[in-house]
């Protein structure tokens, strides 16, 4: 009896790592991995803004309602709480996107209107920043691609046969994907009015 | 004579085109295959071109990181940062488990220069130090045309930023080797004890086949968890072997039967061993390098 016992052990042990539980897991981790990337370079881009408000404040007559659109931007993108369990919460990751992608629009619309600005485009102080944030952005978009390619290996790995039934028995769900509609509207240049001026 | 003059506009002309760099059906370019320096604008001559690899050659074998130069006429319509991207992350260059790679794309029509900077190296060189370097050191001397010049001034910027940074000594590549065989087999172990001990016992109730049938889960578990055909394979011969000579003291040896056969399977990818130090063809990346963003870019 004792040996049958340890003999069922043993075949479930294989049994389960045949119907891909052990693949669930790891993927499942990927995904989490790839997420928390995901949040520490949007993090890495809150950080950064305060100080390019502050010097973009600097500048006399720096067009207020600009101003006050990224840093009002930023309180809502950090005011949702950001955590690792968003990932498996659709409207939840929604309202974070949506979020992040009012603040990046924000962002690159000051950032235009700052080559109306001489003085600034010529204060190595504020072009610093600048490099900081372009690196920033560039980090949230291969930090994205990489968690969208986690969801997606994750995704269609565990709708397979077997693994759909193992993901069924212990409860492992389809992740929601970002999002890509709202998305071509963010990335295109914002259009600004320069009053006639060029 | 005119049939010769004709041959020669074609020439002239079919020449800047096989140069030039191939373009996917995206119309993206296509990531060129790995070289210390590629170039396809023409902009270094093969002098040029030589001491730069020799000067990387040297740089890799003193401290171990690996940097690639890459000039192309255009990356549009693709912003010169995804295409570096895209490049690092197909070649992966920097050492296997340190990951200090560092990728330099010039797109010479479009005057814009881009730095990529591996992971591991971001300590080191951070945005601002890479954009720095750019600024500083190379767009400068790319203004007057001289590449070479802007390149090396470059180099030597990086490598001094790098010097100032505590990574890992070049390592023996041989060493290196044992080191990795010797992770892959300490993964083997439990799946060889376990399969041991439950095999002893099916031994005992079964005989032969009871063995057979340990070492076929052992190299199945091993294989399915460990994702590697050739380690299931190991598990399970070793396990059997292993259930065999516990469970009879007259064991037999059974000729032929395994538990699972193997394909070939390469650990880490491809890691090249890094058989060729010296300048020239055929080196090969560490396969360690995670770009994941860091970098900088500039104009002139």
């Amino acid at each position: 009896m004792h040996l049958l016992r340890a003999f069922v052990l043993a075949l479930s042990a294989v049994v389960l790592s045949g119907c891909g539980y052990n693949e669930i897991q790891s993927r499942d981790v990927s995904v989490g991995a790839a997420w928390a990337e995901v949040l520490s370079q949007y993090q890495r881009r809150a950080d950064l803004i305060p100080n390019i408000v502050n010097t973009v404040k600097g500048e006399a007559n720096f067009e207020q309602e600009t101003l006050t659109r990224v840093v009002e931007a930023r309180a809502k993108a950090t005011s949702v709480q950001a955590t690792p369990e968003l990932v498996n919460d659709p409207a939840a990751l929604q309202r974070f996107q949506q979020a992040q992608g009012e603040l990046s629009s924000a962002l690159s619309r000051l950032l235009v209107l700052v080559e109306n600005y001489p003085n600034l485009k010529a204060n190595q102080g504020f072009q610093d920043l600048r490099t900081q944030l372009e690196g920033t952005e560039n980090r949230i978009a291969v930090a994205r691609n990489r968690y969208i390619k986690a969801v997606q290996d994750y995704n269609v790995f565990i709708r397979q046969i077997p693994q759909n039934l193992t993901a069924m028995v212990f409860g492992y769900r389809e992740k929601p994907q970002f999002a890509v509609d709202n998305e071509a509207e963010l990335k295109k240049a914002p259009t600004v009015d320069f009053g006639g001026k060029k | 004579m005119i049939r010769c003059l004709w041959l020669a506009v074609v020439l002239l002309f079919a020449l800047p085109a096989a140069l030039a760099q191939q373009r996917g059906a995206d119309g993206l370019l296509v990531v060129p295959p790995l070289a210390r320096v590629t170039d396809t604008t023409g902009a270094l001559s093969a002098a040029d071109r030589q001491a730069l690899e020799s000067k990387l050659a040297a740089f890799e074998s003193a401290r171990g990181s690996q940097i690639a130069i890459l000039m192309v006429p255009a990356t549009a319509p693709e912003p010169i940062s995804d295409f570096a991207q895209r490049v690092g992350d197909a070649w992966k260059i920097g050492r296997a488990g340190v990951g200090d790679g560092l990728l330099i794309v010039v797109a010479k029509d479009e005057r814009r220069v881009w730095m990529s900077v591996a992971r591991t190296l971001e300590g080191a060189i951070p945005d601002l130090a890479a954009a720095r370097v750019i600024r500083e050191s190379i767009t400068p001397r790319f203004k007057q045309g001289d590449f070479a010049g802007g390149l090396n001034a470059g180099l030597d910027a990086i490598f001094k930023l790098i010097e100032g940074e505590k990574l890992p000594a070049p390592a023996g590549v041989s060493q290196q080797k044992v080191e990795a065989g010797e992770d892959v087999f300490g993964l083997l172990i439990p799946f060889v004890i376990g399969g041991v001990i439950v095999g002893a016992l099916l031994r005992k109730l079964f005989g032969v086949p009871g063995a057979l049938l340990a070492g076929g889960g052992a190299g199945i578990a091993a294989g399915s968890i460990l994702s590697s055909l050739l380690l299931g394979g190991l598990a399970g011969v070793a396990v059997f072997a292993l259930a065999l000579g516990a469970g009879s003291r007259s064991s037999r040896v059974l000729g032929g039967r395994r538990g699972r056969g193997g394909d070939i399977f390469i650990p880490g990818g491809w890691s090249g061993g890094g058989s060729s130090d010296g300048g020239g063809g055929g080196w090969s990346s560490g396969g360690g390098g995670d770009f994941s963003g860091g970098g900088a870019g500039g104009d002139w």
